[in-house]
C-alpha cells in the first residue's frame, strides 16, 4: 500500500500551496513548489503533513523544510513499507516526523546532508 | 504511484526484465539452479526462479553471474579473473539493475541495498558472506554486506551498499553486483535483499 495523505505548505507571501498528484512526466509537486521558491525568491513558513487523518506540523522559524517518502520493498517476499515525512532544518540536521499508512507517528534527526535534494535548501 | 522492481540481464534478447514474483537464486552452476554451492566458495551460478529454488524462469540466457574473488577482482560468467571497475564490469553484464519509477518526476536519495534476516530488515541473514558492487559509480572494490559469523548484514550504516543520489526523473537505475558464500551446510532461508530510499 502506497502512503496517501498531502503536505500543505504555507509560502512568505501569505498564499497557502496544498499538495497535488504529479502530471506524468513533469516534476513532482514538492519538486514544483522548491523551483517556484526558488524562481521567485519565496519561502516556507509553515509546513503541515496530512496522511490518513493525522495532521502533523514541522518545526516553525526553520532553517528550511524537507518534505519526502521512504519506500522499502523486498526482494524475495516482494512486501513494501512505505511513510512520508515532513522536517526541519536545525543547523545541520533535519528533525523529522514520519507517518506510515498505520497511522504510527515518530520522530527522527536525520542529517541534512542526505535529505538535502528534499529540502528548501537545494 | 511509486514503484520498485528488481531486473535481472535474462531472456532472449538478453535484455533487462522485472523478475516478478520470482527469486533470485545463487548457486554453483551456470545452467542448474538446483546445484548446492560449498561452505565459503562464493557461487558460480545466478538464476531467477519460481520457488526455492523452483524451477527456472530465466529463459534463453540465464541472469550474469558476477563471482567474488577478492575485495578488488570478480569472475564474470565463467571468465577470468578481472579487477572490478566500471571498464571491466558494464551495466548488462551486472546481476541486477534495481529500478524506482514514479509517475511524476522526483528526486532520490538515500538509496540503498542490504542484505538481511527476511523479518527484521537491521538483523543480517544467517550463515551466509555477501558482497556487492555498485556500477557506474567509479566504486574499485566489493562491499561486505553480510557476514554472519562478522556481525556485519542488514540495512545498517557501512553494513549495506550505499546507492548513487539521482536528481529529478521518472525512473531511476542502479547496476548491481552480488556475490554470495555459504559459511554453513543447508539451504539459507533466514536470507533476503531490501531496497530502500527516500524521495520527493
Amino acid at each position: 500500500m502506497q502512503s496517501s495523505g498531502r503536505w500543505i505548505a504555507s509560502l512568505s507571501n501569505g498564499e497557502t500551496v496544498f499538495e497535488e498528484p504529479g502530471q506524468p512526466g513533469e516534476l513532482s509537486a514538492w519538486q514544483a513548489l522548491l523551483q517556484r521558491c526558488r524562481d521567485e525568491d519565496l519561502r516556507i513558513t509553515r509546513l503541515r503533513l496530512q496522511v490518513v487523518g493525522v495532521t502533523v506540523t514541522a518545526l516553525a522559524n526553520a532553517r528550511g523544510f524537507v518534505q519526502c517518502s521512504e519506500m522499502h520493498r523486498d526482494l524475495q517476499t516482494k512486501a513494501e513499507r512505505h511513510r512520508r515525512g515532513i522536517g526541519s532544518v536545525v543547523g545541520d540536521v533535519v528533525v523529522i516526523n514520519w507517518i506510515d499508512d498505520s497511522r504510527n507517528i515518530w520522530q527522527d534527526v536525520r542529517p541534512l546532508a542526505g535529505l538535502k535534494l528534499h529540502s528548501t535548501l537545494a | 504511484m511509486a514503484t520498485i522492481t528488481f531486473e535481472a540481464y535474462i531472456g532472449a534478447g538478453p535484455g533487462w526484465a522485472d523478475i516478478g514474483a520470482n527469486t533470485v537464486v545463487f548457486c554453483s552452476s551456470l545452467t542448474d539452479l538446483a546445484t548446492a554451492i560449498t561452505v565459503a566458495a562464493y557461487q558460480d551460478g545466478t538464476h531467477i526462479g519460481n520457488g526455492t529454488p523452483g524451477t527456472d524462469q530465466c529463459g534463453a540466457n540465464h541472469a550474469n553471474n558476477v563471482k567474488y574473488v577478492d575485495s578488488t577482482h570478480f569472475i564474470l560468467n565463467g571468465g577470468s579473473s578481472e579487477v572490478i571497475n566500471d571498464t571491466n564490469l558494464t551495466n548488462d553484464e551486472c546481476t541486477l539493475r534495481l529500478h524506482f519509477a514514479h509517475g511524476s518526476a522526483v528526486a532520490v536519495t538515500g538509496a540503498r541495498l542490504y542484505c538481511y534476516d527476511g523479518s527484521t530488515v537491521t538483523t543480517r541473514a544467517t550463515g551466509l558472506d555477501v558482497q556487492a558492487f555498485e556500477s557506474g559509480v567509479v566504486a574499485e572494490a566489493w562491499t561486505t554486506i553480510n557476514d554472519d559469523s562478522g556481525a556485519t548484514g542488514g540495512d545498517n550504516t557501512d553494513e549495506r551498499l550505499d546507492l548513487a543520489d539521482s536528481s529529478s526523473a521518472t525512473d531511476h537505475y542502479w547496476y548491481t553486483a552480488i556475490s554470495v558464500s555459504p559459511e554453513t551446510v543447508g539451504a539459507k532461508s533466514a536470507f533476503s535483499f531490501g531496497l530502500a530510499l527516500t524521495y520527493s
